[in-house]
Order: structure tokens, then sequence, then C-alpha cells
């Protein structure tokens, strides 16, 4: 009865090895699987007295007995080994008011066990290493949030509403694209740099088949002795910006920001004067011109307003200074000022307390807008 | 016939019965002339204080791909006639990669099977053939071990046969 039991047995386990194998060679290039038994069996033939005996099987414990031992067995642990990379090398270019900016990052699975991956994401600030060469400069972009593509959309295209915000379920050696969106304010400086770490921690049940839909338990190492009993995890990952010995791989990448850089100069002259002498007397009308000036921009300055406060203790501006309702000159064309115009125009002037407002239109990437307007100095 | 021949004959039967039984159990349970076992082991390195390198062999139960497996068969003549012409041989699983050159086996010719088992020869006459071109066998490619005693297993001695592969 005992030696039916134990070849009942032994084929059972022959039949789990040779199902081991298929399944190996199917998966061989990506690592064995996790949970694998891996068998081994050495026989020996021998003679005695020049008579061929039977050939007698190994087994862990030792055996005897001609034919069946027990194949010498060991479990296949779970290697949690991964990496994330940002893809292109480069910040992401965003202009104020963007929504939703999206760079992508890729995390594939080079363990050996079908895992899932929370995600993080940390800003990092002007303390922090440089990223792509750029330091942080401290201007917060709005709105870090993290999607993962998972296919049910067009192909690159990520899903906002309903891509999930951890990885589920990746494969042994498969790829899985991570978009990172990014809400810019709607006042940047041009050349900001906003850096950011996307963290990936490996996440699953310990030795039990991964729940798909769900992200599972983190993971930490298995300490103390091996358990020959249970699908341990060991941590390959000795790289990366946490410096390995945990579940937590990080990549680095970040937006630039591409905004108007406006540089203002304003100058004075003596347009006219009661003599003819060019010296800012009484009753000498002065000409101002401010030249505003997006050479160093990487964007169209939208919705430019110049203001400026007449000192109406010494001076007033000149009314229709450039023709009938010309009080401005704004480039080739002219705004009118007056109180009481309706402002369709986008000028003001408050005689009272001097304040000017202009309304200048869009400034393109390299262009200068130059602003004329005129005060005259009070008579005596 | 009385009621007690019959009775002796009865006995005798189940006597014969009972024999031919026991003979049969004694028959499945006959020992061979050699016990062999196999152990498998991982390596473990350990740096003692004075900086002194140490590798030696732990019980192995668990093992992660890219990690080096180490086989150990040890086989020893359990009878009192010496063992002739013994051969060890272990196929090497499919998950495994042997080891180039960490076949031992003290006092064996060490050979190796490139068609699972059928043939064998020393590693350096081995070769492979694939579309047509053929080039010689790596350790990649041995699908059994085989060790071929040069000698007699004396009496109550004892072998080793030893190969590392590493879990793919």
């Amino acid at each position: 009865m005992k030696t039916v039991v134990t070849n009942a047995g032994l084929l059972a386990r022959l039949g789990v090895t040779a199902a081991t194998l298929l399944l190996s060679q199917q998966v061989l290039a990506l690592g064995t699987d996790a949970g694998t038994t891996v068998a081994n069996q050495a026989t020996v033939a021998y003679n005695v007295n020049s008579e061929i005996q039977t050939p007698i099987e190994s087994d862990p414990t030792g055996n005897s007995t001609p034919g069946a031992g027990n194949p010498t067995e060991f479990l296949v642990d779970r290697r949690v080994d991964f990496t994330i990379v940002e893809i292109g090398g480069a910040h992401t270019e965003v202009s104020p008011g963007d929504t939703q900016a999206v760079t992508e990052l890729q995390l594939t699975n080079t363990g050996n066990a079908i895992m899932d991956f929370d995600l993080s994401l940390v800003d990092l600030t002007s303390a922090d290493p440089d990223v792509h060469l750029q330091t942080d400069t401290d201007d917060v972009l709005i709105n870090y949030a993290i999607r993962v593509a998972n296919g049910d959309g067009a192909a690159g295209v990520p899903d906002f509403a309903t891509d999930l915000v951890w990885v589920d379920e990746i494969a042994e050696d498969a790829t899985v694209v991570i978009y990172v969106f990014a809400d810019a304010g709607a006042i940047l400086p041009n050349d900001a740099y906003d850096n950011f770490t996307l963290n990936a921690t490996a996440a699953d049940d310990a030795g039990a088949v991964a729940t798909p839909g769900v992200l599972d338990a983190l993971l930490t190492e298995s300490p103390g002795a091996d358990d020959p009993t249970l699908i341990e995890s060991v941590f390959a990952n000795v790289s990366g910006a946490d410096g390995g010995g945990n579940a937590t791989e990080g990549a680095d990448d970040g937006y630039h920001v591409n905004s108007a850089e406006l540089v203002i100069t304003k100058t004075a002259a003596v347009f006219s004067d009661p003599f003819g002498s060019g010296k800012a007397l009484p009753d000498a009308v002065i000409e101002y011109t401010v030249t505003i000036d997006n050479s160093a921009g990487a964007a169209i300055a939208e919705s430019v307003v110049l203001t400026d406060t007449i000192q109406i203790a010494n001076v007033a501006l000149e009314d229709e200074a450039y023709g009938v309702t010309q009080d401005v000159a704004i480039d080739a064309a002219f705004c009118n000022a007056d109180l009481g115009d309706a402002d369709t125009d986008g000028c003001s002037y408050d005689a009272a307390s001097g304040a000017l407002s202009i309304a200048v239109p869009d400034i393109g990437i390299g262009a200068t807008t130059t602003v004329t307007y005129q005060v005259r100095i009070s008579p005596l | 016939m009385s009621d007690e021949r019959k009775g002796t004959t009865m006995r005798t039967l189940l006597s014969v019965i009972l024999l031919a039984a026991l003979s049969a159990s004694a028959y499945a349970q006959d020992e061979g002339h050699l016990n062999v076992r196999t152990v498998v082991q991982k390596e473990q390195v350990t740096v003692n204080e004075t900086g002194e390198v140490k590798t030696e062999l732990v019980a192995g139960d668990t093992f992660v791909p890219g990690e080096k497996v180490v086989y150990t068969i040890t086989f020893r003549n359990i009878s009192e006639e010496p063992a002739e012409n013994v051969v060890i041989t272990n196929p090497i699983s499919g998950e495994l990669m042997y080891v180039d050159g960490s076949a031992f086996g003290p006092g064996t010719d060490i050979q190796f099977s490139v068609d699972g088992g059928q043939t064998f020869a020393n590693s350096n006459e081995l070769t492979v053939t694939e579309g047509g071109v053929t080039r010689p066998a790596g350790a990649g490619d041995f699908t059994h071990i085989r060790w071929v005693m040069q000698q007699d297993l004396a009496a109550g001695a004892q072998g080793v046969a030893r190969f590392s592969a590493i879990l793919e």
C-alpha cells in the first residue's frame, strides 16, 4: 500500500515538473516564475559481480531502494526588480494657463512575478539635485496628477478620467506608460523649471496570486532565514533614487515654463516749448516713449496693460496729442484716454489722480511695442 | 476427509499465501547496493572582522532568478561487494543553466549530453547544429551531466559528484 502511495506521489510530482518545464520554456527570457518548483534527480547505474543492477534514483535524504527515490526540489522566490525611466530626456514645455500638460515615464517589470505598483509624486525644490541639468526654480505648477495608461483609449493618448492612478497587474518583462499631468498657473515667470520625482513601490500579496483591479499590499523584503514553504520577496534593485534595499524606485522629470519676458524702458524728450529752445520749460510738452520688449520671451505676451501715474502737481496728460481722439500712440495705432469715452479701446486717464492706463495688444515672441504719450508742464 | 485434516490443509494454504505475500514484500523493499542522496545548496559569502572572505554552502530551499544553485550527489556503497561501472546521470532542469566548469567528481570522467541524454561525450567534443551551422556546444546547451567512475566503488566507500547552475 505504501509503495502505491509513493508512486502516485511521484507521478503527481513528475506531472508538476513537466508542466513547470513547459511554462518555463515559454517565459525563459523573463526569468523563472516565482512559485515554480524546480526538481533535480540523479540516477546511479552500476554492476555487481558483472551483473547489471537496477539503477537507484537519488533522494534528498538518501535512497538505496532500486528505482524510485524523490527529486530534490526548491521553490523559486519572487525577485522584485523593475525600472522606471522618464521618456525623452528633457523637460516638458508648458505655458502659463496650460492644463493637463502631459509628460511620460515608463515602468518595466524585470522581476519574475506579476506585480502591482503604487505611484507617488514628490515635487522637488531648488535644494534638490538638478534634473536634466536644470535646477528647480521653486515656481509651483499646480494640480499634479498621475495616470497609468490602461490601453482602453487610443494609442498614446492618456485618459485622464478613467486611467488608474497606480499600476495594476503588470506581467513579467512588460512595460507600462505612466502619465503625469500638470496644470500651469496663469502667472508664471519665463524659463522657470519645476522638477519632480515619480516613485513606484512594488506591491503584491505575499506569495499569493495578485488581485486584479485592487492595489495589493505594498511589499517588504522577507526578513530572516529562508522559509522553504513560502514564496518570499527579494529586492534586486540596488540602484536608483532610493539607493536600493526597499521596494521603491524613482525617476526624475519636470516641466519648463515658456512665458513672456518683458523689458520696459521709458524715456522722456521735449516735444515742444514756447520758445523753441528744446528745454523743459513751463508750458513745454514732454513726450514719453515706453518700449515693451518681449525679445527674451518664449510666449506671446497677452493682456498687457501699461499704467503710469502722471504727476498732476506739475504736469497733465496732453489731450489729443496726435490728433482728434488720439491721446496715446501704440506703434502705428492710437487710443483715446478721455474719461467718458466708454474706454472701449482700453485707454483711460483720470485727470484728478493722474492715473493713466493703456491696454496694449498682444506682443509676439521677439517683438517690441512702443507706446508714446505727451504731458504738458504746468504753465506759470 | 476429517475436519481436522481439512483444517490443516487450510492452514497450509494460508501459509503459502502468506509466504508469497512476504516474499513479494521483501522483493519490493530489497535494498540496492548503493545509497544515493542529492542535496541542493547555495553559496553564502561572509566577511569576518579581519576582512577574510569565506564562501560556504548553506541549505537552499528557495532561490531567486540569477542565483547559483549547487547540487551535491553522494553515493555510498552500503553492500559487502564492490560496485563496478558506477555511472551517475543527472538531467539539468529547463530552468537552470549549467555553470561552465562547475562539474566535479573525484575519480570520475565527466561527460555531457546535448541531446536529452541519448549520447554523452566530453564537453569539448560536443557540437550543436542550429540552422545548418555547427558550433561547439556551450554550457547552455547541456541537457545532462554524467559522471563515469574510473574504478570500482569499494564496499563501504563513498563518492561525490557536484555541479552548479544558475536559476534563469
